[in-house]
């Protein structure tokens, strides 16, 4: 075993100090390069060797845009969606849509709104929305092709 | 558009270098090199955001606030040129630095590991940045939708967000960074995922060229590089940078102000640097609630602690020069927490006492939180090589703190350490669930102390030289 005393003589020369200290910054380098690597498929991508995959964001734009001329800004509107089992996915969902409707503000829930949005992966069935209509007393005023549905409350 | 944006940051320097003229010339009228430019863009951006957010509470919305921010800048500089003193002292560190660490080929072999390391974040900043352009989930969810809010609202209906008690999360947040890119779309008159973009890429820079600034003035060339390559080469840090949230900009304003109370304290000339920190310290506390403990360390242990050489009636002088930068600042962010912000969820979701004390005494809690601490610390803050280059720093050259450094170096690292205890001990006290509290937040927590503490660390070795290597042979 070398004792810190000796690791320390060693150390007195000049030339290995830097030689140490070159080698050690340089493998410094070498995590952010590995990085780099993992992203380069942005680079391909930009170059048209690999399709640009939209983010979600702006294809939930597309998606909401018709909502924005039937409920006035800064109202406050519900949120209703199917059940899913991966919850940071339902989760992103509502938020991409609440960024995007902003000024309107959508709560996380189903609350004492006057206006409810519902966003399914299709377009809601009859027996469906009647159930909706009786228990929680939602009625469908605006449907999308895409399974966005406008409910207004009516009691 | 993108001019205007650049326009935007432009008049935010401006503002930050007059206000800091005005409240702390001592610092701007020292040899501090580019620590002045680096200051002047960091405090701007905080400054024009307060500006910002009390137009928003006179006029009710953004849409004449380039014009006003224009005459502010106008009149401050006004102010300036009637106030302007010239130059009498110069900053003149503890010990005069005459080497700069390296001979001229040996500093080649340095700047080039510096510009790879450079050249390596800004790509790894652009690809992130095209991959996702709105940011991370926190930053569409939290800092630019709120961002977005402000810029669409009209007459007033941003206080719906604080008024109509609605449950989105983290209503609490100070908001240094949505009323700042809220601002820059006003300039530019439309959204543009340029100004939040924009806004993370100066916050790295300007990070960055603090340390690798501070560490030139304080220590030489060669730990400088070294420090720089550090911070440019840790991933963690430029990932989150591109994730557009308020991490990294209050990491530049806890290096900021961890640098001014080093440089304060070995300053021989004694200039008065307890203004600029005042006001670097409550715009970290304007930045995100964790500064707001911050804020609080600054002032417990600037003032407190270490008093005792000190006659009562300085430290006193000393805490109102530090007020004149801070109160300001600490004013808008009393009346934000005090009449708009609802109370931080930590604090608001604790199920009675018999439960929070429960959790205080609970080891596992201890356990559980000290492993995920010193894991994050090792997996993605000073990975394997950092941490060998750390280790092998101080065998290189070895540890030697000067008697004029050890108050400053002493009151930056108790505040770091006393930062990061708080950390620890609101994930004990944490209401939600401790894994996901931990997995979710720690990484980011700890980036706020980082390039802070790679300065603290840098300043605690002797400073290392290769000047003479050539030369012997």
């Amino acid at each position: 075993m070398i004792s810190v005393n000796s690791l320390r003589k060693i150390l007195k020369n000049d030339f290995l100090k830097l030689f140490i200290l070159v080698l050690l910054v340089s493998l410094v380098l070498i995590r952010p390069m590995k990085f780099l690597k993992k992203n380069l498929f942005v680079f391909n991508a930009l170059y048209g060797k690999q399709e640009l995959i939209w983010h979600p964001l702006d294809l939930y734009a597309e998606r909401f845009k018709f909502l924005k001329k039937y409920i006035p800004d800064y109202t406050v509107v519900g949120y209703i969606a199917e059940k899913n089992k991966n919850k940071k996915d339902a989760y992103n969902q509502y938020l991409y849509m609440r960024y995007f409707l902003l000024p309107i503000i959508v709560e996380k829930q189903d609350k004492d709104t006057k206006f409810v949005i519902g966003n399914f992966q299709r377009h809601p069935d009859r027996r469906g929305l009647q159930n909706l209509r009786e228990k929680r007393g939602l009625k469908p005023i605006l449907f999308s092709s895409n399974g966005v549905v406008l409910f207004k409350r009516e009691k | 558009m993108i001019l205007k944006i650049f326009g935007s940051f432009l008049i935010s320097s401006i503002i930050g270098y007059l206000w800091i003229s005005l409240f702390n010339p001592d610092f701007l009228n020292k040899n501090l090199k580019s620590l002045k430019i680096f200051f002047s863009i960091g405090a701007g951006m905080g400054i024009s955001s307060l500006f910002a957010f009390i137009w928003l509470n006179m006029a009710g919305d953004l849409y004449y606030y380039p014009v006003f921010e224009c005459i502010t800048a106008i009149i401050l500089a006004f102010l300036v040129f009637i106030k302007r003193t010239p130059s009498q002292k110069q900053f003149i560190h503890g010990k005069k630095q005459t080497q700069s660490g390296l001979s001229n080929s040996i500093s080649y072999i340095f700047l080039v590991l510096f510009g790879i390391s450079i050249f390596t974040g800004l790509l790894l900043f652009i690809f992130i940045s095209f991959n996702m352009p709105y940011g991370e989930t926190d930053a569409f969810a939290i800092w630019n939708g709120k961002a977005r809010f402000f810029f669409l609202s009209e007459n007033f209906h941003w206080l719906d967000l604080f008024k109509k008690n609605i449950t989105i999360e983290h209503i609490d947040y100070p908001l240094l960074l949505p009323v700042f890119v809220a601002k820059n779309w006003t300039y530019a008159g439309q959204e543009s995922i340029l100004s939040p973009m924009l806004t993370s890429f100066t916050f790295i820079l300007i990070t960055t060229g603090s340390l690798f600034s501070s560490l030139n003035i304080s220590k030489n060339r060669l730990q400088s590089i070294v420090g720089g390559i550090i911070l440019a080469s840790t991933p963690f840090f430029i990932v989150k940078g591109t994730h557009q949230i308020a991490d990294i900009p209050l990491s530049f304003y806890v290096l900021a102000t961890i640098i001014l109370l080093y440089l304060e304290s070995s300053d021989k000339e004694k200039n008065n640097f307890l203004p600029l920190i005042g006001i670097t310290s409550a715009l970290a506390a304007w930045c995100k609630n964790e500064g707001i403990l911050f804020l609080l360390c600054v002032i417990f242990y600037r003032f407190i602690i270490f008093v005792k050489k000190r006659e009562f009636h300085l430290v006193k002088k000393d805490f109102f020069s530090y007020l004149s930068g801070a109160a300001p600042i600490l004013i808008v962010i009393a009346y934000f927490k005090i009449f708009l912000a609802p109370e931080t969820d930590i604090f608001a979701n604790q199920r009675g006492v018999s439960t929070l004390f429960s959790k205080i005494f609970d080891p596992s809690r201890y356990l559980l939180t000290a492993r995920k601490f010193f894991n994050f610390a090792v997996e993605d803050i000073i990975y394997k090589y950092v941490s060998l280059l750390l280790v092998a720093f101080p065998f290189i050259n070895g540890i030697k703190i000067e008697k004029n450094y050890k108050t400053g170096l002493k009151i930056c690292f108790s505040i770091l350490v006393t930062v990061l205890a708080g950390y620890f001990a609101v994930y004990i006290i944490s209401p939600n669930n401790l894994t996901w509290h931990i997995n979710t937040s720690l990484g980011r927590l700890l980036l706020h102390l980082l390039p802070a503490a790679v300065f603290v660390y840098f300043c605690s070795l002797k400073p290392i030289n290769f000047d003479n290597l050539l030369n012997k042979k």
